[in-house]
């Protein structure tokens, strides 16, 4: 091995960012594939892939002298080598010992990285895979050349055919000269798996310690310059050879060459969120800027498709497959699973399903949470199933798909189903008014409400407080929907839907003493024309607006107005009164914050087909920040 | 013209690592995810050189050194195999395929760049 290649290659940690992204992708790749690995009949090729994997962490590691991933992938390897010969058979405790090195290796990076303060140990993780490694494994034999000489006097012949025969049980004896006389020499090879010091003690048994010579043989290999490099041509000879076989080939090569070369495939490349998040704004502004030409200059019908088709095709690169979230839940329902003594398969399907990279991010934690609730509370221990029926292990699955501009994900687990009685009681204890004879979807709904939880212990997995209503909030503030069906001893199924991107909106546009605000469809429930007697003054409440059986807090945007618009946002809903409404129509959001600064009570902005900047309210922050009711002004752009 | 060379791994990091040395030692560098892109892009344009690793999806170093001297242009072009995999029957599937010589990876940029010199006129 060389001196130190990490030296060699000047900065080196210019290429850290490349090797802790890309190890990453493959300790995450080599997870997945450990947690679909069949232990009775693994598959040759996710054996190779996972092998793969650990071999260019290795290899990488090594020019950057990680040395302790390069140590840990390495004994991995070994494992993974004789799993994929077939010299060893896979089972659990090899997979689990594989789970582990690999999230081993995911904190070391993230240590190299400086992303956790300490080192994480990683003997534990090696000496387990050693171990496996060893089990079957012999190490290698290898060849001794022993010589016992000069002789003072001849060995006992007995003596000596008995040492040899014993050292020929040990391994296996090659070549010998035997020259048995005073003054003369043994000499053998021998090949074994022993240490030196071993064959040496063997043979003190019979001849002075002083007269062994043992050395080792070199296994046969062809000439080598260097350890790290065999040229298999010298370059004379080979670059005579060369200028033969160029003088051969001038025409042909020539012709060659006036011929077009054909492109090679188009292969991936990476670009960074920010270049592509740039091209996303750019085509937002040629949205407006069609919108606006086609105000003044009537409609142009070849480019406003062409600007739509461009649109799509930008979004579509910042669109990644759902697999990305998916990927996590198998081992999550595994480990939670094995923590609660139940038995659980997990299938998903759909992982293609596309959707915005952000939105990736932000319903990564609302799933992650529904599939924990389907293990925890939605599946029974097996002697319950067992007793009900039903098959030992129970099944989630975890479904995506595209229906229109939105992705349907759908968690279905085949567990006992939603408790009707339980919940009433629950709400009746909680004070919750149920008309009598709800129906079973106005029951489930309630799950939807704060601080309502059924489960009769508070669990370590899915704890206390946070349910079903955090996920609600969390998915309505992605304009999304969250729908529950269940039946009772069969199981529940939670539908999420939410919308492909988060850069476009459907928004309802209202007008507020001339100017336009724009209001994130998702968050309107209703709106009507009220009369001012409508309205009530309740104390310490400022006024209010009767909705069916709710008071509902009135936000008065400026004098006027006499629509409402009902929001409804994560901490409840308001009347929010405008003068008139505009319209719907998608818009391209724009973050306040990158191009002005952040201005509470908006949370973005949007520019209009005439032109003009409209405001994004945020709903939310307008719902809750109830003192002030009487008559604050909309925020405004100064 | 300065020399071009092709460098094939489907390990970015290494790719990159092995691009960096000779770009900087004044060669063009092309790159390839694998011996499949490799011998795509060999088929464009005649090389002056390729450093390849071996052990790749899709098709691995040795089986692209194989094809590569297959086609009449790569006759006499040197192939480089770069690879953790050192075992004397490997080394020997690789000469017989036709590489010009095996180097060992974790790889001393300054001794690739010794060899790669030698090779390319």
């Amino acid at each position: 091995m060389s001196a130190n290649p990490a030296k060699a290659l000047g900065d080196a940690s210019a290429f850290h960012a490349i090797f802790f992204e890309e190890a990453d992708e493959h300790l995450a790749s080599v997870e997945s594939l450990l947690l679909r690995l069949d232990p009775g009949a693994p598959d040759a090729e996710a054996l190779n892939g996972i092998f793969r994997a650990v071999h260019s962490i290795k290899g990488s590691a090594g020019m950057l002298g990680f040395a302790e991933i390069v140590s840990l992938t390495h004994v991995f390897e070994n494992l993974l080598d004789l799993l994929r010969k077939g010299e060893r058979a896979l089972a659990r405790p090899e997979v689990d010992a594989m789970l582990r090195a690999g999230d081993v290796v995911k904190s070391q990076i993230a240590f190299r990285r400086g992303s956790l303060p300490q080192a994480p140990d990683m003997r534990g993780a090696e000496a387990d895979l050693r171990e496996l490694a060893n089990a079957s494994t012999p190490a290698a034999p290898r060849k001794f050349s022993v010589r016992l000489g000069p002789l003072a006097s001849p060995i006992d012949a007995a003596e000596l055919e008995m040492m040899l025969a014993g050292l020929a049980d040990m391994g296996e004896l090659g070549e010998r000269a035997i020259d048995n006389i005073a003054g003369g020499e043994v000499r053998f090879e021998l090949s074994l798996t022993g240490a030196e010091a071993d064959l040496r003690s063997v043979l003190a048994l019979v001849v002075d310690p002083t007269l062994i010579t043992i050395g080792k043989v070199a296994e046969a290999k062809p000439p080598v310059n260097d350890e790290s490099l065999e040229l298999f041509e010298a370059p004379a000879a080979f670059r005579a050879r060369r200028g033969e076989s160029r003088r051969k080939s001038e025409g042909r090569r020539e012709a060659d060459r006036s011929a077009p070369a054909p492109q090679g495939d188009a292969s991936s490349i990476r670009v960074s969120v920010e270049k592509i998040d740039r091209l996303v704004n750019l085509v937002g502004e040629l949205v407006i800027t069609e919108a606006m030409l086609a105000q003044e200059h009537g409609s142009l019908p070849d480019l406003s498709r062409h600007t739509r088709d461009l649109q799509e095709a930008v979004m579509a690169i910042r669109m990644v497959p759902i697999s990305a979230v998916f990927s996590r839940f198998p081992r999550l329902v595994r480990e939670l699973a094995q923590r609660l003594g139940k038995e659980v398969e997990i299938k998903t399907s759909g992982e293609g399903t596309e959707l915005d990279r952000g939105m990736i991010e932000k319903i990564t934690d609302p799933l992650t949470h529904l599939v924990r609730n389907a293990v925890d509370h939605g599946m029974e221990a097996p002697e319950a199933r067992i007793a009900a029926g039903k098959p030992r292990a129970g099944t989630v699955s975890i479904t995506a798909s595209q229906r229109g501009g939105s992705i349907v994900i759908e968690v279905r687990d085949d567990g006992r189903g939603l408790d009707r009685n339980r919940i009433l009681a629950r709400a009746a204890e909680r004070g919750m008014n149920v008309p009598e004879g709800a129906s079973d979807r106005e029951v489930w709904q309630l799950v939807f409400e704060a601080g309502f939880s059924t489960a009769e212990a508070v669990t370590e997995v899915s704890g206390r407080g946070v349910g079903m209503d955090v996920v609600r909030r969390n998915i309505q503030s992605l304009g999304g929907t969250v729908e529950l069906a269940s039946t009772a001893g069969a199981g529940t199924t939670v539908t999420v839907s939410v919308p492909l991107t988060l850069a476009i909106i459907e928004a309802m546009t209202v007008g507020v003493a001339g100017k336009t605000y724009v209001l994130p469809l998702a968050s309107v429930v209703e709106s009507r024309r009220v009369g001012r007697d409508e309205l009530r003054g309740i104390a310490g409440h400022g006024s209010t607006l009767r909705v069916r059986d709710d008071y509902l807090p009135v936000r008065r945007m400026g004098e006027s107005g006499e629509i409402a618009v009902i929001v409804e946002s994560e901490s409840g809903r308001a009347a929010l009164m405008v003068d008139e409404l505009i319209g719907q129509q998608q818009v391209v959001v724009k973050s306040l914050e990158s191009n002005f600064r952040r201005i509470p009570g908006l949370s973005g902005a949007t520019i209009m087909g005439d032109g003009s900047v409209a405001l994004i309210l945020d709903v939310a922050h307008i719902v809750s920040h109830q003192g002030d009711a009487k008559c604050k002004p909309l925020p405004t752009l100064q | 013209m300065s020399k071009s060379i092709l460098v094939v791994d489907d390990t970015r990091s290494m790719r990159k690592m092995v691009a960096t040395v000779l770009q900087a030692a004044g060669y063009s560098v092309e790159e390839a995810g694998d011996g499949a892109e490799a011998l795509e892009r060999a088929k464009t344009r005649v090389f002056d050189l390729v450093v390849t690793d071996h052990n790749m999806p899709r098709m691995d170093g040795v089986t692209l050194v194989r094809e590569l001297r297959g086609l009449p242009e790569y006759d006499a072009v040197a192939l480089i195999v770069l690879s953790t995999e050192t075992g004397a029957e490997l080394k020997a599937k690789g000469r017989d395929a036709g590489a010009t010589g095996w180097m060992a990876k974790p790889f001393d940029p300054q001794k690739m760049l010794d060899i790669v010199r030698q090779f390319v006129a």
